[in-house]
């Protein structure tokens, strides 16, 4: 019945939505293993930046980052670099400061009040540099 | 495809509504409690039928309706010792059953959720009249917002609040019932 390649699709609630993964291989056990470590990935990515979760990056950025700086998960740094790289190369048609908008739009919920004016141009990434020993 | 227990059902959902609709079975009952407590030989059954009461105390804990009359759950052993629940739950979507199952800790947590099988109305919102008239006289200066101008949340962002509620409801199960 089983063909030399399986196909596992599974669903979880994440991201606000349903997230879908599929993984196709021989073994239905690696394939349930590979998707259990993407999921887990997906809900690093929900935890450190939903605009939702009080306790995420993102949160604490839009609470705490007009007055101090705050310390971000690497992932969270990559896809503020990022987002930085596209909104210079649109000259800011994509912005990542878009929550004030979308919140007066009520595409999201009123999480803050006497949000101030402000685009990516306001945004400082800052990297701290590491010193790491090599553990042999 | 896993079917509802008679039991389970509420009294008032009798009739199906034939939408145009797609399913997915992701997950087995089986094959979930596998995946979710990898390490247990043996899930025994115990299922529970509500009482009145409880059924009261779990909306007053979870704040939520609690529709169904009864619950599946099982308990996962390993060598005889309890290593968490198994629980089935069912919700609507936008307009379909959603099953999927919660996997408990012996003291309550959440440990996993997955879905087992999905159905929704493809597209059932675009093929409605009174959907599309909302578009109607909109133009490009009109506001688009979501819950003013246009209806425009979609199925799974509505289904996944459901399975949120669905899992506080069952948390709230939990208390009263398996605690």
């Amino acid at each position: 019945m089983r063909s030399a390649s399986n196909r596992v699709r599974r669903a979880r609630p994440s991201l606000g939505t349903f997230v879908e993964i599929t993984a196709r291989g021989d073994s239905d056990a690696k394939l349930h293993g590979a998707i259990d470590h993407a999921f887990d990935a997906i809900a690093r990515v929900d935890r450190q930046m939903s605009f939702h979760h009080p306790a995420s990056d993102i949160s604490r950025i839009n609470r705490e980052a007009f007055q101090r700086k705050v310390k971000v998960d690497p992932w969270t740094w990559r896809v503020l670099r990022a987002a930085q790289e596209l909104s210079h190369e649109s000259d800011g048609i994509f912005d990542i400061t878009v929550a004030r908008k979308l919140m007066q739009w009520k595409y999201l919920p009123r999480r803050y009040r006497n949000v101030s004016d402000g685009n990516w141009r306001d945004i400082v990434l800052e990297k701290i540099a590491r010193f790491d020993f090599d553990s042999a | 495809m896993t079917h509802i227990p008679r039991w389970i059902l509420p009294a008032a959902i009798s009739v199906t509504v034939p939408l145009p609709s797609y399913a997915v079975q992701y997950l087995t009952v089986s094959a979930a409690q596998k995946l979710c407590f990898p390490e247990c030989d043996q899930f025994v059954p115990a299922h529970v039928k509500f009482t009145p009461a409880q059924i009261k105390a779990i909306e007053a804990k979870s704040g939520q309706k609690q529709l169904l009359r009864g619950q599946e759950i099982w308990r996962a052993m390993q060598n005889g010792k309890l290593h968490g629940f198994f629980i089935v739950d069912y919700v609507i979507g936008k307009h379909l059953v959603i099953d999927y199952a919660v996997a408990l800790s012996p003291d309550g947590a959440v440990k996993q959720i997955e879905i087992l099988n999905y159905r929704e109305s493809y597209g059932g919102e675009i093929r409605n009249p009174d959907w599309r008239k909302q578009f109607v006289g909109k133009g490009p200066r009109s506001r688009f917002a979501l819950n003013e101008g246009i209806n425009n949340i979609s199925g799974a962002t509505l289904s996944c609040r459901h399975v949120t509620e669905g899992v506080h409801r069952i948390l709230a199960t939990y208390e009263v019932c398996l605690k």
